[in-house]
């Protein structure tokens, strides 16, 4: 498909109706940790009213052309992004890292321990995979930053040939909050493991990501999660500015890693007015928008993402954090951005749940126990071409190997997303 | 053209075996059988022969038929089997003999999906029928045949290919066409012993443990399972007591597997389902003359493709085992197939091979991986250069003990036969767990990742220590085959036990 009619499918997705779950029960909610939070509104009014939305910014904001394929690229040392075609604010682009050359908007799997979970490295290549995670904090508690430098780089200790990202473990920040102390000097962690403490300065990460060696390195920002109000989310933006200044310094190798700054901010448009003015000028080779997809209200959550891919250059890359409900990644496409990571859609697999395009296919559930469809008739991944609902059904949750099946189907799913 | 006339010989020599085992089957392309309540029936050709022996070891190959065209399952899985299998219009796959069996639950293997089992080289796969009772059902797979099969009288039902169509197990979990499927009411890995049903009473039955709990199964319904797998090779339902019975409890299930097996026979009879072949279980226990008894008995009914050993691992010494094989396989035509579960380390399947065994279950490679273990087990001894080297086709011999993976001149690397990955030690050991093993773990990965991936509690540990220790166990196999077919088994042997033996020596003097 081209790159044009790639962005127009994903438009036309958004207007169409498409099922939405229902939301989760009040005991249920402390799980949404970094992923997306399902839309408030039901029914087929969702994505209607999301495209009405969009509509109605697309046409107020003076700076968007509707016209075609503009060419807007830019290259830093390690980083080529190339724009192919926009339509409206969406845009196909192709971004060449040192180890691969990637086509956005793009998912990444999370593999937070160096591993996407159950998957060897040939079949996340074989599913589609452009992209992979791995997590700063994680990855220094085990194995620790030295062996994997010792081994070559994370590249080379899983043994994936092509692109990688690390989290510089500012999120632990809001998902071991309980566990982390935060100061100007930068956060101190007590190990969910032994106990041990552990001090993340933005030096301390930025350190480590190096000796990880990946593709994209993320700065350490001051991570607020978006339910917080308060001064301490004004607190946070201008601290994440002071970070970023200490993040580059400590930069040793700019020439083959890229490091991103990340706009905080929390939902507050004024703060990440200021938080954006801040990263442009110090002119990184590629921005992400944090401190989203923790719980907030949606409306709340495509504005902030509204404003930031508004206001960040054209000509780089935008990466949407804890971006994953193929809906919301649709939704941020069509705003504009570029790059996605979540754990949804690999967690939710472990948890018998598959993703198809009409919403998400429960294979728990008792209906499924005699349904000889495969989970989507159109999907030519492993589990869809070879076992039918009802075998899948009777294997997951209950034995490695269906739990694995799933996880690439989801993953299929969400690379075939893309196109 | 060479190839295709060496395909078509094969072919040709393939089809000469199986009708020599079964004088029914008079056109190879007809195998669609009516049953009595109209529906088509299916055939699996399955045949056996023994080509070479080595005391009482041998080396055969089992023919059987694809089931299946290179469809919907099979285009994205290669064939591996055989010499004479690679061809999408070829009928028939071979599988060498001694061979291992892959370990399934529910049908699929614990950690690897069927892309990654392509990649190894099992004879074929165990799927135990007592997963099927429920989640899922044997119901459930017949309706799935039902709806898959064609009906017969559809006039525009295109001319049957000389394939079997996808049925069974096979069709529900589209396996690839050359894919071996053998049934067994055991369950290898748990291995449950057999609840007492009672004395012998009216009606016995049996109580299995199962993935969906403890459940009670007959003949007959252990046959109607059978009948939805559609298996290859069937073991049926028998009564294996542990080891620790006695003489009256032992007589009993001799008895009753005769009994069930009997029932079984009759029913598939009825089925019109002749070619799922099935085997006679031989039980009898630590007894010999019950072992005698049941082989002789066993023997005596007609029809069945060969025999199962049952009532091994289940808690008997292994001094005593070689006796009770011998006992039981005394009294079996040497032409019929030979499997047997329980056999679960190195040890002991060199032991059944020895015997004559040629399919077994082996769970070794499992426990290891559960354990967090690689297998480092020296394969080959100083002297198998010479050995193969000298062998006819030497050219050939000497490339088959190379890419087999182990070094010529014995092994150097390893001093001890399995490694404990989850020692700090591998904490930077960026080395293969094997360095001259061609498994994809070993290929890609390196002791300190798959360390890591043990110490984070990853899932990824488990399916690649699964995909070595399950590639060297096949490579140990393979061994074991070229052994045979060289004369220097029962040496091979005697090294590898000793080997073994002076490496749990060294170790506890070491302490």
């Amino acid at each position: 498909m081209s790159p044009l009619a790639s962005v127009r499918w994903s438009l036309r997705l958004v207007l169409s109706p498409v099922a939405t779950p229902r939301p989760s029960p009040p005991h249920r909610r402390h799980y949404r940790r970094c992923h997306s939070v399902r839309p408030q509104f039901h029914g087929k009014s969702a994505a209607h009213g999301a495209a009405r939305q969009l509509n109605a910014v697309a046409r107020s904001d003076p700076g968007i052309s509707s016209s075609s394929s503009s060419s807007s690229s830019s290259s830093s040392m390690a980083l080529e992004f190339e724009v192919l075609a926009t339509h409206k604010r969406a845009r196909a682009a192709r971004m060449t890292l040192p180890h691969h050359s990637c086509l956005t908007p793009m998912f990444m799997p999370v593999g937070t321990q160096g591993t996407i979970k159950g998957l060897t490295a040939q079949q996340l290549q074989q599913l589609g995979c452009q992209v992979v995670l791995g997590n700063t904090y994680h990855l220094a508690n085990r194995p620790g930053a030295d062996v994997i430098a010792d081994a070559g780089g994370l590249h080379a200790f899983m043994d994936w040939p092509r692109g990688l990202l690390t989290d510089s473990g500012g999120f632990q920040m809001v998902s071991l909050l309980h566990l982390a102390d935060i100061t100007e000097r930068g956060v101190e962690f007590q190990s969910p493991v032994d106990g041990s403490r552990m001090l993340l300065t933005p030096e301390e990460s930025i350190a480590i990501q190096n000796k990880i060696g990946a593709d994209i390195i993320m700065a350490l920002d001051d991570v607020v999660s978006s339910l917080v109000s308060g001064p301490r989310i004004e607190e946070a933006t201008h601290r994440t500015l002071r970070w970023m200044d200490r993040c580059m310094q400590a930069h040793s190798r700019p020439h083959d890693q890229n490091l991103f700054g990340i706009v905080q901010g929390g939902l507050d448009p004024t703060l990440r007015d200021i938080c954006l003015k801040g990263l442009i000028q110090r002119d990184l080779p590629g921005y992400a928008i944090g401190g989203l997809a923790g719980g907030e209200d949606k409306d709340a959550f495509w504005r902030v993402v509204a404003q930031c891919t508004a206001a960040l250059p054209a000509n780089k890359p935008r990466y949407v954090m804890g971006v994953g409900y193929p809906l919301d990644i649709v939704v941020c496409s069509a705003l504009g951005a570029d790059m996605y990571d979540c754990v949804y859609p690999t967690r939710t697999a472990r948890f018998a749940t598959a993703l198809i395009p009409e919403g998400v296919l429960k294979l728990k559930h008792a209906a499924m126990a005699h349904d000889h469809r495969p989970i989507d008739a159109s999907c030519s991944c492993l589990a869809c071409r070879n076992y039918s609902r009802a075998y899948l059904h009777s294997l997951v949750t209950k034995d490695p190997v269906g739990c694995h099946l799933l996880t690439m189907h989801n993953i299929a799913y969400m690379m075939q997303l893309r196109c | 053209m060479a190839e295709a006339a060496e395909r078509n010989e094969q072919q040709r020599a393939a089809a000469a075996v199986l009708r020599q085992h079964d004088s029914t089957m008079t056109n190879p392309g007809d195998n669609a059988v009516t049953r009595q309540d109209g529906t088509s029936g299916e055939e699996r050709c399955v045949a056996f022969e023994v080509r070479a022996t080595d005391g009482d070891a041998r080396v055969g190959r089992i023919l059987a038929t694809r089931v299946g065209d290179a469809g919907r399952g099979g285009d994205q899985m290669r064939d591996t089997e055989g010499q004479g299998g690679t061809q999408s219009d070829a009928e028939w796959f071979e599988v060498a003999t001694p061979g291992l069996l892959a370990y399934t639950r529910r049908g699929l293997p614990l950690h690897l999906t069927p892309d990654v089992m392509q990649t190894l080289g099992f004879a074929g796969w165990n799927a135990c029928s007592v997963h099927f009772l429920e989640s899922p059902s044997h119901q459930t797979i017949a309706a799935h045949t039902r709806a898959r099969t064609p009906s017969p009288s559809a006039p525009s039902h295109p001319p049957p290919s000389t394939r079997l169509p996808p049925s069974g197990l096979h069709g529900f979990l589209s396996l690839a066409p050359a894919t071996l499927l053998l049934s067994s009411p055991r369950d290898s890995l748990l291995f449950p012993g057999c609840k007492e049903g009672g004395k012998a009473s009216a009606r016995p039955a049996t109580w299995f443990d199962t993935p969906s709990g403890r459940r009670q199964v007959t003949a007959e319904g252990h046959s109607a399972i059978v009948a939805s797998l559609l298996p290859h090779v069937a073991i049926p339902l028998h009564d294996a007591p542990p080891a620790t019975s006695s003489l009256n409890r032992q007589r009993v299930a001799v008895e009753r597997s005769l009994t069930w097996l009997d029932e079984e026979l009759r029913l598939a009879e009825g089925r019109a389902q002749h070619r799922t072949a099935m085997l006679g279980a031989v039980v009898g226990g630590r007894f010999h003359d019950e072992r005698r008894r049941s082989a002789r008995e066993t023997a005596a009914r007609k029809g069945l493709a060969g025999y199962h050993l049952a009532g091994f691992g289940l808690g008997e010494p292994m001094d005593e085992r070689d006796a009770l094989l011998a006992a039981a396989l005394s009294e079996l035509p040497p032409e019929g197939l030979r499997h047997t579960s329980g056999l679960n380390t190195p040890e002991e399947v060199l032991q059944g091979v020895a015997m004559g065994v040629d399919l077994v279950d082996c769970t070794y490679p499992h426990d290891l991986t559960l354990l967090g273990l690689a297998s480092t087990l020296p394969l080959l001894p100083p002297w198998w250069g010479d050995v193969v080297g000298t062998g006819e086709g030497g050219q050939g011999a000497k490339g088959q003990a190379a890419a087999i993976g182990g070094k010529m001149d014995g092994w150097v690397e390893e001093e001890t036969s399995k490694l404990n990955l989850r020692c700090t030690w591998h904490k930077r050991s960026f080395v293969p767990i094997a360095p001259a093993c061609a498994c994809y773990t070993c290929a890609r990965h390196t002791r300190a990742y798959v360390h890591h991936l043990l110490d984070a509690h990853e899932m990824l540990a488990l399916v690649l220590l699964d995909i070595h220790n399950h590639h060297h166990m096949l490579q140990f196999l393979a061994v074991i085959r070229q052994a045979i077919s060289l004369g220097v088994f029962q040496r091979y042997r005697q090294w590898f036990v000793r080997a073994r033996h002076h490496e749990a020596q060294s170790l506890v003097t070491a302490v």
